[in-house]
């Protein structure tokens, strides 16, 4: 039956870890917080070493606002940098990518080498007297791993390593990236109207794959799909077992049985989740890599990218760009929908319309429980000491609700520190 | 039979008010039976070329076909086609470019410029007039908002 006004603002009497309160996705000082206890620890996807394929090749990337340049030196080692000169700030490269012998600053000039070094500054005999010597004027460096080829870094000096971060979460991503090399064919950018844990949030949440025609058609109609099951990292992280996608059951589609990245079966689909921000995603003849940078609660910057063997003749480029595009990029038959899922959200969270969301699906981990999402957001809670589900204590002690909340965080029964049984 | 400059003009403005009407059979009707269509665009993030969508005449029909079934952005997409320059060929056809904008308005009446970027067509002569053999949406924009399910 409908609820009034009073009953709307109460979550169900669900676990409090089965909900989420609007306000992680729309509130300012979240956000805020975010940026510091979130982006300033975690690791988070920056690009692919093939784009970085010579020494002196440079790109550009952001942390929550923060600019870097990834450089890979003489050495062939890949660093990062802030992408601020120590001298006034200015950017110190203005292009998206490109290749320098040093960084040298637009603005004084001041020159840095591919480790950091400022090895010149522009009439330096005018800061003798005050002792400015340009030893003591290195860049920012941040901390930066390579893992299958892909470039992660973490603004905080003190971060764990990464890989204790994700542990064997990328394990399964071994053969199909590890194997030979790959390289990137597809970007593109989408400005999206919503918070930048929402889309992370649908790269996770499976149950909303019955909005896909291409999904239900291609996935959920096809045998095995509810039979896989989640593996969960407690830092938040999450692999769903691999399963073969019928893309022959879409109307012209063919199904994907050659071409296969090393070590997939036909149709193999595989994903990996990262906290807070990252989702690879397999589908048997190319990756895609999504990652978001925040700009403001309720706005996002969502980057995709492809990639595909390198070195591959024209024609098997010509056929694994178009599986490609078949569901992703921004005329593909999936990812548009996705963002238009998500916007749809954010229009009705964004001045409270919809207090709640549920991630209330128990299903013993398989393809759509919604453990991950509840696994996700214990993650986030415990980096950002609030509870999601109740991020300012504003649930009345006596809502049955309440009962729950207490022991919510780990109360399902579901082990997070590895695959149930 | 030849065809003028005034044909072409007039083909390249049917073609995108039959798009603009979603009236999908009326646009097949000026292509050739081995019509293709690709979008594409410049990458300055990888400093390579990309392509977005490649279709032969059947690939395009089938994906006409399964519009009705997505979720879609709603509301109107208007295309202005500029003809810019008309380069014959050996065979009484042509390469014809256009400055290409797309408009789209939403439900509430509200509109705004999706993409910018230019169509290359390949025009042949028919037996009724010039007909697109082939076409390249060659886009400045990258950045689509949601994305377009349409054929743009």
């Amino acid at each position: 039956m409908p609820r009034n006004a009073q009953q709307w603002l109460q979550p169900l009497n669900v676990p409090a870890d089965h909900f989420i309160n609007s306000k992680v996705y729309t509130d300012v000082s979240i956000f805020e917080s975010e940026r510091k206890k979130i982006f300033g620890n975690c690791w988070k996807f920056a690009c692919h070493e093939s784009e970085l394929e010579k020494p002196g090749d440079y790109r550009t990337s952001s942390v929550a606002g923060i600019p870097v340049v990834i450089i890979r030196g003489a050495d062939g080692g890949i660093r990062t940098f802030l992408n601020a000169c120590p001298h006034r700030g200015a950017s110190l490269v203005t292009t998206p990518r490109g290749n320098a012998r040093n960084l040298t600053c637009f603005f004084h000039l001041w020159s840095f080498n591919h480790k950091g070094d400022c090895v010149s500054i522009t009439r330096p005999e005018g800061y003798q007297e005050a002792n400015v010597q340009k030893e003591a004027c290195g860049l920012r460096s941040v901390k930066t791993a390579v893992k299958l080829g892909m470039v992660f870094i973490n603004l905080s000096d003190d971060a764990e390593d990464f890989d204790t971060y994700v542990g064997d979460i990328m394990d399964c991503l071994e053969e199909p990236m590890g194997t030979k090399p790959l390289e990137v064919f597809h970007y593109h950018s989408v400005k999206m109207t919503a918070n930048w844990k929402q889309w992370q949030e649908t790269n996770m949440e499976l149950y909303h794959e019955w909005g896909h025609t291409v999904n239900r058609t291609t996935s959920i109609a096809a045998k095995g799909y509810h039979e896989r099951k989640w593996r969960i990292h407690p830092n938040g992280h999450g692999s769903l077992d691999p399963f073969r996608v019928a893309y022959e059951n879409y109307a012209g589609w063919e199904a994907r049985d050659s071409l296969e990245l090393p070590g997939l079966t036909p149709g193999e689909f595989r994903v990996v989740d990262l906290f807070p921000n990252t989702s690879i995603i397999i589908r048997a003849t190319s990756v895609r890599i999504d990652t978001s940078t925040p700009l403001a609660p309720g706005l996002m910057l969502l980057e995709q990218r492809g990639l595909g063997v390198k070195g591959e003749s024209a024609f098997d480029r010509n056929r694994r760009r178009n599986e490609h595009n078949q569901l992703w990029g921004p005329l593909g038959r999936n990812l548009p929908e996705d963002v238009i899922f998500v916007e749809a959200v954010e229009k009705s969270i964004r001045h409270g319309a919809s207090p709640f969301g549920l991630f209330a699906r128990r299903e013993n981990l398989l393809a759509q429980d919604d453990e991950i999402m509840r696994c996700y957001y214990r993650a986030w809670s415990d980096r950002m000491g609030l509870k999601a589900s109740d991020p300012f204590d504003e649930i009345p002690a006596e809502s049955p609700t309440s009962a729950h909340m207490t022991s919510a965080r780990h109360g399902n029964g579901i082990s997070v520190s590895a695959r149930a049984s | 039979m030849s065809i003028c400059n005034e044909q072409m003009r007039g083909l390249i403005g049917r073609t995108c008010l039959s798009l603009d009407e979603e009236n999908y059979e009326s646009f097949l009707k000026n292509c050739t039976d081995r019509f293709s269509y690709r979008v594409t665009t410049y990458s300055p993030e990888l400093g390579k070329e990309m392509v977005w969508l490649e279709h032969d005449r059947q690939g395009y029909e089938l994906l006409l076909k399964m519009l009705p079934q997505h979720v879609r952005l709603q509301g109107r997409f208007t295309r202005q086609a500029v003809v810019c320059d008309v380069a014959p060929d050996e065979n009484d056809g042509a390469t014809v470019i256009s400055q290409l904008t797309v408009v789209h308005t939403d439900l509430d009446g509200e509109s705004r410029l999706l993409l910018a970027g230019r169509y290359v067509d390949k025009v042949e002569s028919g037996e009724s007039g010039p007909l697109l053999a082939s076409r390249e949406v060659r886009l400045d924009t990258r950045v689509l908002g949601p994305g377009i399910h349409m054929p743009i």
